[in-house]
């Protein structure tokens, strides 16, 4: 498991490895929602001017101002199944850290403490005289630096969970889309067809690493032919294989050889012999 | 093909691969459009395709050494969890169910920390009473300008009442407008206050006494005008509230506060999330309290210029709270077995 996953056990007890939202990511998610929240504003604003005077409608854009400020995240969240407009703009959401359900009071826990670790901090940036006004100086310098810790604390940990992250108990993921390609089998020849066959012994050289590689090469747009010329070559010389005596094209042989040792391996991985990496 | 069909992870894909696919496309719409957008007969197949692509997940984990295969089923399978184990209850039937139980419950459950709270509370107002009663100048170290709107120990007695009994000069829409505005800022100190419990609780405790402070200052300055019963019967019709409100934020952040520092049998992270979504509760239930003080304050009150009426309201609304309250007994066992 690398650093940037995070394995989640679903009800089923089936560990599930999902990507952690980077933190680039969710700050642009955090943009995006910000802007999303100021045109918001605005509106409000536009409202509560071209109303002039009327002073119950001013009281409706305040109440609206609040409900804004501090439930839109919730209220997002709570609509889009644990996404934000941001989230949803970057393909992140949020889930429950113990695999089970999202419930509504993860939600709302994780967004209530937005206050503290969001808005306090910007007020801060902008205005560090306005926090604590009225408290003495070093007590104020005390508030502030710990105003950046709690926002600083998404970049210290491993799973990037800021506070609200912690007290409700859930952590961002991104859910990227994976392709399902052609199995690389389908295309190989049949190796009884082409002659190209490979003894028990030449297929126990390399380990599943070493496959993973091939695949990659295998499955890569537009693979140089001196490059897939050079594997080959690398390829035969460290199995000792013999040549048929004809000319083997360097693509056919790969994808030939990529379905033996494939095989090869699964069936070995069945027995309970994992091969990691290639014999020295 | 002589070659894939002797490959057993091949075989398996080959049978499979229609399931994952009509999985794949399921999520896609819920993803896009939500649940809602699937029909009756794809709703019933959801759960059924998301456990057959995971076993598949486990399956291929075990025999399959397709890069692709893998990378695919994991990532189908962490969409389809998502669109399976997502929030799923919404509306006026979860909304219901929290007022009804969950939160009764959850608040009779940190009963301690609430009389904490409200101890705390308490000793705020009377240190601030005590202090102001001993020199009226200390009003203004404890009351900020703000907050005093030209109340202090210069005002005369008619100012005080004034404010007390009339201040409806423009009918009902000021006064909405002062509602709201003490709405934004009394829950804004109360979601601060559950926020900094964090911090083993202690912000949390010195907000509380100083918001008592503050209190117990304003009620020093009305004693000694001989105001006390009008304005105490003025500012608790929605005070009661209030306060329970500030109280049972503080409540939620000393819950944080010992999940933290005593986490008990669970690990550290573990007790904060499992005490946290209780407290973030109990703390969105008070917001909703505060909500309701802003609407007696506002209306009711303002109405209502008669000290004796005042006082009724006053002792309904704090009995009416406790009642609530105490029903949450009869839930708190099934509210907080540990899940």
């Amino acid at each position: 498991m690398s650093r940037d996953e995070l394995e989640i056990v679903t009800p089923e007890q089936v560990p599930l490895r999902f990507l952690l939202a980077s933190s680039g990511d969710r700050i642009l998610a955090l943009l995006v929602d910000l802007l999303v929240l100021a045109v918001g504003l605005l509106l409000l604003l536009a409202i509560a001017w071209m109303a002039g005077g009327d002073a119950y409608l001013h009281a409706v854009v305040l109440l609206g101002v609040f409900l804004l400020v501090n439930f839109y995240f919730a209220g997002t969240e709570l609509r889009w199944q644990g996404r934000t407009i941001g989230k949803r703009a970057l393909g992140l959401r949020v889930v429950a850290r113990d695999g089970g359900p999202l419930t509504a009071g993860m939600v709302l826990s994780r967004n209530l403490t937005r206050d503290l670790e969001l808005y306090l901090p910007i007020a801060a940036l902008f205005a560090p005289e306005e926090v604590l006004a009225s408290a003495p100086v070093p007590v104020r310098w005390l508030a502030l630096g710990w105003l950046f810790v709690i926002a600083a604390l998404p970049f210290a940990n491993r799973q990037r969970a800021r506070l609200g992250d912690l007290v409700a108990g859930t952590v961002v993921v991104a859910t990227p889309k994976a392709v399902l390609l052609d199995d690389l089998v389908r295309e190989a020849p049949p190796s009884a067809a082409t002659g190209l066959s490979f003894t028990q012994a030449e297929l126990d050289i390399y380990g599943i690493e070493e496959l993973h590689v091939l695949e990659q090469v295998l499955r890569s747009h537009d693979p140089a032919p001196e490059l897939l010329a050079d594997i080959t070559a690398r390829i035969q010389r460290k199995i000792g294989w013999q040549s048929p005596g004809r000319p083997v094209p360097p693509l056919f042989f790969l994808r030939a050889f990529y379905a033996a040792q494939r095989q090869r391996l699964e069936h070995k991985m069945l027995l309970g012999r994992r091969q990691a990496r290639k014999v020295r | 093909m002589t070659a894939p069909l002797a490959l057993k992870s091949y075989r398996f894909r080959a049978e499979r691969e229609a399931s994952w696919r009509e999985l794949e496309a399921l999520c896609m719409r819920v993803e896009e459009r939500g649940l809602a957008s699937l029909s009756e007969d794809e709703l019933f197949a959801l759960p059924g395709l998301y456990r057959a692509t995971l076993s598949s997940l486990s399956v291929a984990r075990a025999i399959s050494l397709d890069q692709n295969v893998l990378a695919y089923l994991e990532g189908l399978c962490a969409r389809a969890y998502v669109c399976v184990y997502g929030l799923r209850r919404r509306g006026l039937a979860v909304l219901w169910e929290f007022l009804a139980r969950g939160l009764p419950a959850l608040v009779w459950g940190m009963r301690k920390e609430l009389l904490l709270a409200i101890v705390l509370l308490g000793l705020g107002v009377a240190t601030g009473l005590a202090l102001t009663l001993a020199d009226p100048e200390r009003f203004y170290s404890f009351v900020e300008p703000g907050m005093a709107q030209g109340r202090g120990p210069s005002a005369s007695q008619a100012d005080l009442a004034r404010v007390l009994f009339d201040g409806d000069d423009t009918p009902g829409s000021l006064l909405t407008l002062f509602a709201s505005f003490l709405f934004t800022h009394n829950a804004k100190i109360g979601i601060v206050c559950f926020a900094l419990g964090i911090v083993a609780g202690a912000p949390t405790a010195l907000l509380v006494f100083v918001n008592g402070l503050t209190f117990g200052a304003m009620v020093a300055l009305h004693a000694q005008k001989d105001l006390l019963v009008e304005f105490l019967a003025w500012v608790l019709g929605h005070g009661v509230t209030e306060l329970l409100a500030v109280c049972l934020c503080a409540a939620a952040g000393f819950v944080l506060g010992r999940s933290v520092v005593f986490p008990g049998r669970h690990g550290r992270l573990d007790s904060l999330a499992l005490y946290g979504r209780r407290a973030g509760a109990v703390a969105i239930g008070a917001v909703g309290m505060f909500f309701v003080a802003a609407l007696l304050e506002g209306f009711v009150r303002q109405l209502v210029p008669s000290t004796v009426v005042r006082a009724a309201l006053a002792s309904a609304s704090g009995l009416l709270w406790l009642l609530y309250f105490w029903s949450g007994r009869r839930h708190a066992a099934r509210e907080l077995a540990p899940s």
